[in-house]
């Protein structure tokens, strides 16, 4: 539970604040779409530290191997931001 | 989604016939308060089209001059990087590619279409970077087509060469579960165009436009950083494009199940 309490602190204040940040009359802001985007990059950035923490400790393993995972670490890279671009699409629809 | 701007083609007027239509009141809005993709962007693909088409015109013929040598200068490789170097590190690049996924006599099958694919979209992306032009990448038309391209191919190879292992195979391991896994797997199938082209797409219009933004907020002049990045990102895309075609096909294919390695060695 301990460990737990930074998240819940946050999810509790976003439920109680996100009812009162829908109903601002700022004209022209877009909550939505900010949100949107800022959840899948939350994600999108995890994914992608991870991939990279995968290819620091490859090559620190195997510093020969630096060469041949190159390429494939881009590609992967290029997957995981792909998916935070699909909620982009999204945030430019609201 | 449908990124506006200005580009050099748009100062001639046939070509930006949609923006003047626009306000001589002529045009016919088919999707209520949504932009439409202006006609300038198909200046913009025919122009990748032509380089694209006129490198490979130059390798072809730099090549078919080099083998109308004497003896054993005919298989020289030319000492410096012209169009035919080039042209050989390309395509010995496309090959390395696609060497894991099919075997030889598929890369020779489906190499046009693949180094094409690659060469086409790079040069597309590439026409972001330089000031005035608009990469055709950045709307989803261009891709829907290439992704709509990439999807028939990899269609028809799967039910030409065996149909009824091709419906088998999306049916699932064990045949009580294929009411369950039929509908799953034709729509991952479904969606396979989709995510190439929202890819492509939402890739190049995020970098143009972050790039605007950042030039609206910055001096002139100092995002230019950001086109380093956005050089990565327009290879990247155009490589995760085409390796993604080839592994669709290598999926389609027929492939040998787990009981006929055991016969095989």
């Amino acid at each position: 539970m301990k460990k737990w309490t930074p998240v819940l602190a946050v999810m509790a204040a976003l439920l109680l604040m996100s009812g009162e940040a829908l109903a601002q009359d700022g004209g022209g802001s877009n909550v939505g779409a900010g949100i949107t985007m800022g959840l899948a990059v939350l994600g999108g950035a995890l994914g992608q530290g991870m991939a990279a923490k995968g290819m620091y400790e490859a090559v620190s393993r195997n510093p020969q191997a630096a060469g041949a995972l190159n390429a494939p670490f881009y590609v992967g890279l290029a997957f995981i931001e792909s998916l935070c671009l699909f909620a982009l699409v999204v945030a430019f629809s609201i | 989604m449908f990124a506006a701007g200005f580009s050099w083609f748009r100062l001639i007027p046939a070509i930006d016939r949609d923006t003047i239509m626009e306000q001589m009141g002529l045009m016919q809005h088919w999707l209520e308060g949504h932009e439409v993709a202006h006609s300038y962007v198909y200046a913009h693909a025919w122009l990748a089209c032509f380089i694209v088409l006129g490198l490979a015109m130059v390798a072809r013929m730099s090549l078919s001059k080099a083998t109308q040598r004497q003896g054993l200068e005919k298989y020289f490789a030319s000492e410096s990087l012209d169009a035919r170097t080039a042209a050989e590190v390309y395509a010995t690049g496309i090959q390395g590619m696609m060497k894991d996924l099919l075997d030889r006599k598929d890369i020779q099958t489906f190499f046009p279409y693949i180094a094409g694919l690659f060469a086409y979209i790079l040069f597309c992306n590439l026409q972001g970077l330089f000031p005035g032009f608009l990469p055709p990448t950045d709307n989803i038309n261009t891709n829907v087509g290439m992704a709509l391209g990439s999807f028939l191919v990899f269609n028809y190879i799967g039910l030409s060469r065996d149909a009824v292992s091709y419906v088998k195979h999306l049916m699932g391991p064990v045949l009580f579960l294929a009411w369950f896994m039929l509908p799953v797997e034709v729509i991952s199938l479904m969606i396979r165009p989709i995510s190439l082209t929202i890819r492509l797409t939402a890739n190049m219009f995020g970098d143009h436009q972050v790039f605007v933004l950042l030039s609206e907020q910055l001096p002139y002049g100092v995002p230019t950083g950001l086109l380093a990045l956005a050089t990565m990102v327009s290879v990247i895309q155009a490589f995760v494009f085409s390796l993604l075609t080839v592994i669709y096909i290598n999926l389609s294919l027929p492939h040998h199940d787990h009981g006929d390695e055991a016969h095989a060695h």
